[in-house]
């Protein structure tokens, strides 16, 4: 079915614009790789592995995440948490979510009536 | 070795050489943390595999960790490409035209091949390193990024005096025009049908030159002011008319000549079969180049008065209602 893939590819697509935010969001608090994608997921955001890994390292490299190895535990585990930077971006990110999430739903609204 | 280890290798050595250990070491701990969440601490190659499959082929998950572009050459780096590309064929066009006019001043035996064999070495060194810059580029290899140019709606040009015609277009159709003609002098002795040691019709291509000489001169004036003017104004098209009646008439007088010597065909030992044949290939070919002129001429007239098929107007989205 053409449509249905359509509409797949646009859900893949708008999961993709807001996984950052989450991402920033979740990781206020320190988290390795497998435990942030369960987290994510315990709250009805399922991400693909594909993304999530290489979008952590690139959050990394830009500087909004900070991480180090923890080799205290039963096998090493690379832990990232919010950079100072992180958080200032999160800030700006969630102002815009906020007015994004207001506009689309008056216009959902709109459609609906 | 196990699974997970050989899945690692398989990504790693896939991956950028600078992060491969990093992200090796990194995937290794993610995969034992899934394997365990899903199947406790005793868990096997089959449950190692289960957990594999789900992540992914090695490949494509190499590949999510390359930097976003892994184009050639992506479409930010492409404009230029392309115009670059455009400059490259236009410096190729004017090498060949000036070894064909070498050669018609002083020719060499191997003069043509020389010609077209260097160009054809120039068309395919020149393409491989334009490549090969902007793939530099597009990696990121080399800081630069494509400049902005600043523009203004004023100066855009108003779509409705006439027909754009491409600069790359006019420039293709000079260097072609002249090109051909300078090959035809160079090659004038050659060009016949030869029997014994005669040249047979050759007198005719030789008595003609002339004639040829000055429609390619009438079209590459044409195409001069083509590039000049950008589009086609309706005394181009005319004038363009013009030009091709005189081909045509040109086409006639080579026509008529080759059926003119049919005898003499006969007499110098042609077989009166290749005699019929040329004739009547002589008496067609006029007919070819006029049913040519009209078919373009005729779609022509179709775009430019508007004969063509326009799609119905989309309907109007709800909201702009």
């Amino acid at each position: 079915m053409i449509s249905s893939d359509v509409e797949e590819r646009l859900a893949i697509e708008l999961r993709r614009g807001v996984i950052s935010l989450a991402v920033l969001s979740a990781l206020q608090n320190p988290a390795y790789g497998y435990s942030l994608q369960q987290a994510l997921v315990e709250r009805g955001f399922e991400v693909e592995q594909g993304t999530l890994y290489p979008l952590l390292r690139r959050l990394d490299e830009q500087g909004l995440l900070e991480s180090d190895w923890n080799v205290d535990e039963s096998r090493p585990r690379k832990y990232y948490r919010l950079s100072p930077k992180g958080a200032a971006a999160l800030a700006t990110l969630t102002v815009q979510w906020d007015a994004l999430v207001k506009s689309v739903a008056s216009m959902l609204q709109g459609e609906a009536k | 070795m196990t699974l997970v280890d050989r899945y690692v290798a398989e990504v790693a050595r896939r991956l950028p050489r600078s992060r491969r250990a990093d992200i090796s070491r990194e995937l290794t701990s993610t995969l034992l943390d899934a394997m365990e969440s899903r199947f406790g601490p005793a868990a096997t190659d089959d449950d190692a595999a289960v957990v594999l499959q789900e992540f992914g082929r090695p490949d494509a998950v190499a590949a999510s960790y390359w930097p976003a572009s892994q184009y050639l050459i992506g479409p930010e780096w492409y404009p230029a490409f392309s115009q670059v590309l455009k400059i490259h064929l236009l410096v190729l066009g004017a090498i060949v035209i000036a070894g064909l006019v070498l050669q018609v001043l002083a020719p060499s035996p191997d003069g043509l091949a020389k010609v077209f064999g260097n160009a054809i070495q120039f068309l395919v060194f020149a393409f491989g390193v334009i490549v090969l810059i902007f793939h530099l580029l597009e990696r990121g290899e080399v800081r630069v990024r494509p400049r902005a140019v600043d523009w203004d709606p004023h100066d855009l040009p108003s779509p409705a005096t006439g027909e754009i015609v491409g600069r790359v277009e006019s420039i293709a159709a000079i260097i072609a025009t002249l090109a051909g003609f300078l090959v035809l002098v160079r090659f004038q002795e050659y060009i016949g049908i030869p029997v014994g040691n005669q040249l047979l019709l050759n007198n005719i291509l030789v008595d003609n030159l002339p004639w040829i000489g000055a429609a390619a001169v009438l079209t590459v004036l044409q195409y001069i002011v083509l590039l000049w003017q950008g589009r086609w104004r309706w005394y181009m098209r005319c004038y363009k008319v013009g030009v091709d009646l005189f081909n045509l008439i040109i086409t006639w007088r080579i026509s008529n000549a080759v059926i003119a010597s049919h005898e003499s065909l006969v007499t110098a030992g042609v077989t009166p079969q290749l005699a019929d044949l040329s004739s009547q290939l002589a008496r067609a070919l006029p007919f070819v180049v006029l049913a040519v002129m009209l078919y373009e001429g005729g779609k022509v007239l179709f775009r430019v008065t508007g004969w063509t098929y326009s799609a119905p107007a989309l309907p109007r989205h709800p909201s702009s209602r």
